[in-house]
């Protein structure tokens, strides 16, 4: 009988541990861009490109348009030279980063 | 007259990077601006699919949009010689980098730093001659704009030589990376002569040119694999 009710004890706290974890994110202040700071905004070296680019995998062309399409162009590497590629639209990397229905794994490195 | 021309085969390339390399040895390119580079990119959709090896370098156009700019700019660093020929002048070149901005093939390179070719393993190549005794396309500044000059350095020696019969066939006298294609899918020769080995090869393969659109009238000819971008 302890088993059964120490087995159902951990089974909710398990339950109970993601409700937690974001009630904790939700007292976080949300991101914003003046937290992200200059420095992880850097286009090439800074974390902001290498997540969507080395971890999340995403095509240059994702951000930057023609790049795939003008593959013909002289360059030192395979992503294309700074000042090249086209602009990124903010809109599209804020719909999912800054809006209040983000996306659920947003903060999950954080916590 | 001579105008002189590339001609790259598709066909035959096979990726190696010889060119590359040989072109990087002879004229110095440091990393950051490179003269010469190999793209690759796929075609086609599995299971039919193919590897397209496509090497760019300066373009040498008839109507240079980077010298078009420069001279808009004021400071007239580009030149176009006699034989075709686009060259920078680093003494005059204000490193404003509206070449770069123009050119459709992203050929100029703004070299910000001159470091060395081979970080930390000592100096190999055109290093190794000192700064003074280089050709004039060989001594690198920092912070101006560098670009292949077809090996203009070999090219002047075979016209001071009076030997431009052997351009495109001896090493003395034809474009670094020409001369080392182990496969053979490079040649360099004049354009103008209808004889000429490379004149004949354009005409045989039906070479064309990279994004004639842009209407700069490029004098480096592509025998293209089927399917593979113009």
């Amino acid at each position: 009988m302890k088993r059964v009710i120490a087995a159902i004890a951990v089974g909710v706290a398990v339950l109970a541990m993601p409700a937690a974890a974001a009630d904790e994110a939700a007292k976080k202040p949300a991101a914003t861009k003046a937290s992200a700071g200059n420095k992880s905004l850097d286009p090439v070296k800074g974390r902001f490109h290498r997540q969507h680019t080395q971890k999340l995998k995403m095509a240059c062309d994702t951000c930057h348009s023609g790049v795939q399409t003008d593959v013909l162009f002289l360059r030192k590497d395979d992503a294309p030279a700074p000042g090249m590629p086209g602009q990124v639209d903010r809109e599209v990397c804020l719909s999912c980063h800054m809006s209040p229905a983000k996306p659920a794994w947003y903060g999950l490195s954080a916590r | 007259m001579t105008k002189f021309v590339r001609l790259i085969d598709q066909k035959r390339c096979m990726g190696c990077r010889a060119c590359v390399a040989a072109c990087a040895t002879e004229n110095y390119f440091t990393p950051d601006a490179p003269w010469n580079v190999m793209i690759e990119y796929e075609i086609g959709t599995y299971p039919t699919v193919k590897k397209i090896y496509n090497t760019m370098n300066c373009m040498h156009c008839e109507n240079p949009s980077c010298k078009a700019a420069c001279d808009a700019v004021g400071a007239k660093a580009i030149s176009k010689n006699q034989y075709g020929v686009v060259l920078i002048d680093y003494d005059k070149c204000i490193g404003c980098g509206h070449c770069a901005a123009v050119c459709p093939y992203g050929v100029p390179q703004l070299n910000r730093e001159v470091r060395d070719l081979n970080p930390g393993k000592g100096k190999i190549g055109s290093e190794t001659i000192a700064l003074k005794d280089r050709h004039p396309t060989h001594r690198k500044k920092a912070k101006v704009v560098e670009k292949c000059t077809f090996c203009w350095h070999k090219l002047e020696k075979a016209i001071a030589d009076n030997k431009m019969d052997r351009i495109g066939k001896d090493q003395d006298y034809t474009p670094a990376c020409d001369i080392v294609c182990p496969t053979q899918a490079r040649m360099f020769g004049d354009a103008d002569d209808p004889n000429s080995d490379v004149s004949k090869r354009i005409a045989a393969t039906k070479a064309t040119q990279l994004k004639k659109q842009f209407g700069t009238g490029p004098q480096v000819y592509y025998v293209l694999e089927e399917g593979a971008k113009s």
